[in-house]
């Protein structure tokens, strides 16, 4: 599934090498666990894989079903099937949770060209998302991630992977605020 | 865009043709109708203020108020205040009178509008027919399923083409038309309304207006009526080297109710032309109006060519008490855009309220504002304004809230937020705040911000591309302003501000 070789990265302002050499192969429908101290990497890690400026790689590839990811952009490895669950999702103030993952389920079925979701589909599948993780109603139609709590920013990234149904995951610091999940 | 991304370039066709080709397409309404044209000689004089008015076939004492304003506008001076620069108009070097020949004769009714103007309409996705505009705004699930009834006057270069469901407003006592026609049928009404809100030597392009304004709209609403259908006009220039000066005049009689919307575009050209309006409403007792505007005019090319210099007076009389007035603007065209609508407190209790939204991109620039006068006691007024830059435009609001001594108790609430998209683009808010009493009260809030890369990241980490991205943090961000349009507008609304951000990032 995923495939990473001898992976270097420093940041591109600075001349600090963050990753050097990182070898790692994920097997679909397995489980895979990163450990390390604060600051050794793991976000860095999430981050070039998904396409974030500011980082560099001076070595190595990262492939996605053999596809080359480091080539694409960041929508394009969403589309192929890449999903970033954000130690710190990002607040976007005035534009709803559901506007939002509309445009995103949208967007990557165009992208892959099929046809765009209508939005009964859309809400009926949402809502049923959501209430399977105890998300309430409300909550969809707040806008992104503003003023939510951490538990709360955490059970919508979940949602937002639950409505992408991507093939690779990666879950930054995500499971910790999972466990006290009601 | 996505579709001539696709496209292969062939043998023979540079870069140049399909870049070329691109940029047209950014701008959606900047095609040309041709049509057989008649034009007034170029250049201003009194003999051509004299054929405007006699084209309109206006009485005499409407030909000595134009050139009574005519004459003042000779003393007037092009003001240089406002934080735009363009090149110096020549105002001899421009025609101020331009209409379809098939309109010599004006159309009994919509069926005999020449076919070509009607198609133009069409195309623009105004069709001049008696009919239901359904609501597709998105999450509108409690809007009517029949949709609504939207009358439209079409206006083209200087003329008013025709209106629609003038019928059915008639017997609600509404009157809606062209100014031209309201000039002749109405005229005890014009007398004693135009100017009487924006005084003839108000400012240079508002006497120049009451010189050689052509056309516009006329609504009047009578005494405790609520006007059964949204009202609208649609501005279209089609003709080049031709300023268009419309009129527009909106009368709300005691306890009436009128929500009324403007649109504008015009073609795709190299040169700059003039547009210089005067919009002026009326607002009696316990009488309301909502005055929306989605402001389209072509805006120059990528590289500053071409495009509509727009320079407005709009101004709101809220004459009785507890009368209630709302702007809402959507400013996305125009090479410069130099516009201030404004509310005239007067009556106690009356209520002033502007909601703008101003998008430059480019080499566009905007200084647009409003201003809040509050003369009767207990007035209110509040103001959201929210500007968004790219490239290398610049954006100012510029606003004045003024508290008379006798508007004891009156409050104010300012909210001026800009956006920048970029490091090339410039954004400015210049409030002037005068309380001339001690128990009135003024809040002024300004934000300025950038669209944030984590936001941007996030946005394409789920799969949007740049353009949806920035369309969609843009629309959240300018959010209290698009709820604040008449539905059926709403969605247009949306997807212009996307359109008019194509091409500021990536
Ligand atoms: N954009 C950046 N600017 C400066 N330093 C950074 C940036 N991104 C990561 N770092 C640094 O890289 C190191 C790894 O950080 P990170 O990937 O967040 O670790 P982890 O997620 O394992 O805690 C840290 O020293 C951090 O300060
Ligand atoms: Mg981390």
């Amino acid at each position: 599934m995923l495939e990473i070789k001898n992976l270097h990265v420093k940041l591109e302002e600075e001349d600090k090498q963050i990753l050097k050499g990182v070898d790692l192969k994920i097997e679909a429908g397995k489980v895979h666990a990163i450990m390390g101290p604060n600051g050794s990497g793991k976000s860095t890690l999430s981050y070039v894989l998904s396409g974030r400026d500011g980082y560099e790689v001076t070595d190595g590839s990262a492939a996605l079903e053999g596809d080359d990811l480091l080539d694409m952009e960041p929508e394009e490895r969403a589309a192929a099937g890449l999903f970033l669950a954000f130690q710190y999702p990002v607040e976007i103030p005035g534009v709803g949770n559901m506007t939002f993952l509309r445009t995103a389920v949208n967007s990557q079925r165009k992208a892959r060209g099929e046809e765009e979701m209508s939005a009964t589909d859309f809400l009926k599948l949402i809502r049923a998302k959501a209430k399977d993780l105890k998300i309430d109603a409300d909550m969809l139609k707040r806008p992104v991630n503003v003023g939510f709590s951490g538990g709360e920013k955490k059970r919508n990234e979940i949602l937002q992977m639950a409505m992408l149904e991507p093939k690779m995951c990666i879950l930054d610091e995500t499971v910790r605020a999972l466990m006290w999940m009601p | 865009m996505t579709a001539l991304d696709q496209t292969q370039v062939k043998d023979g066709v540079d870069q140049e043709t399909v870049d070329a080709v691109r940029e047209v397409s950014t701008y959606k309404y900047g095609w040309e109708t041709e049509i057989e044209m008649e034009y007034a000689p170029k250049g201003l004089t009194p003999d051509i203020v004299r054929l405007i008015s006699e084209k309109n076939g206006e009485p005499q004492w409407m030909t000595d108020w134009r050139l009574a304003a005519y004459d003042r506008w000779l003393q007037k001076e092009e003001p240089d205040w406002a934080m735009v620069d363009y090149p110096e108009i020549d105002f001899q070097d421009q025609y101020y009178y331009a209409r379809p020949k098939s309109m010599e004769v004006k159309p009994k009714s919509l069926d005999e509008v020449d076919p070509k103007l009607l198609a133009t309409y069409e195309k623009l996705g105004i069709p001049l027919k008696e009919q239901m505009i359904l609501a597709g705004v998105e999450g509108a699930e409690d809007a009517p399923a029949e949709g609504r009834k939207v009358a439209v006057d079409a206006v083209f270069d200087s003329v008013s083409v025709g209106t629609t469901f003038q019928k059915e407003l008639k017997k609600a006592g509404v009157i809606f038309c062209s100014i031209s026609e309201a000039i002749r049928e109405h005229p005890e009404l014009v007398k004693k309304y135009l100017g009487s809100v924006v005084p003839v030597s108000d400012n240079f392009y508002a006497t120049l207006n009451s010189a050689v304004f052509s056309d516009g709209s006329f609504v009047y609403i009578p005494p405790g009526v609520r006007c059964p259908m949204e009202l609208s006009t649609y501005f279209r220039i089609n003709a080049e080297n031709t300023g268009q000066f419309e009129r527009t005049l909106i009368i709300a009689d005691k306890g009436s109710y009128v929500s009324y919307l403007e649109g504008c575009t015009a073609p795709q050209r190299d040169t700059s032309q003039l547009h210089a309006a005067v919009v002026e409403i009326i607002i009696e007792e316990d009488a309301e109006v909502k005055y929306s505007t989605v402001q389209n005019w072509f805006p120059g090319d990528e590289n500053g060519k071409g495009g509509i210099y727009n320079f407005v007076t709009k101004r709101a009389d809220c004459r009785g008490d507890r009368a209630k007035v709302m702007w809402t603007q959507v400013e996305t065209g125009s090479a410069v855009t130099w516009k201030y609508p404004s509310c005239i407190l007067r009556g106690d209790d009356s209520q002033g309220e502007f909601y703008s939204i101003a998008i430059t991109n480019n080499h566009q620039q905007a200084d647009t504002g409003t201003k809040m006068i509050h003369l009767g006691k207990r007035t209110k007024s509040r103001i959201v304004s929210k500007g968004i830059s790219a490239g290398v435009a610049q954006n100012t609001y510029r606003g004045l809230v003024s508290m008379h001594p006798k508007a004891k108790d009156s409050r104010n609430y300012t909210q001026c937020d800009s956006l920048l998209i970029g490091d090339k683009c410039g954004a400015h808010t210049v409030p002037y705040i005068e309380v001339k009493n001690n128990s009135s009260r003024v809040e002024h809030e300004a934000t300025t911000s950038k669209v944030d890369d984590e936001q941007m990241f996030y946005c394409r980490q789920r799969g949007m591309d740049e353009e949806e991205a920035v369309a969609l943090i843009v629309n959240g961000f300018a959010k209290e302003v698009l709820q604040a349009l008449p539905m059926e507008f709403a969605m247009e609304a949306q997807q212009l501000v996307a359109i008019s951000l194509e091409g500021s990032v990536g």
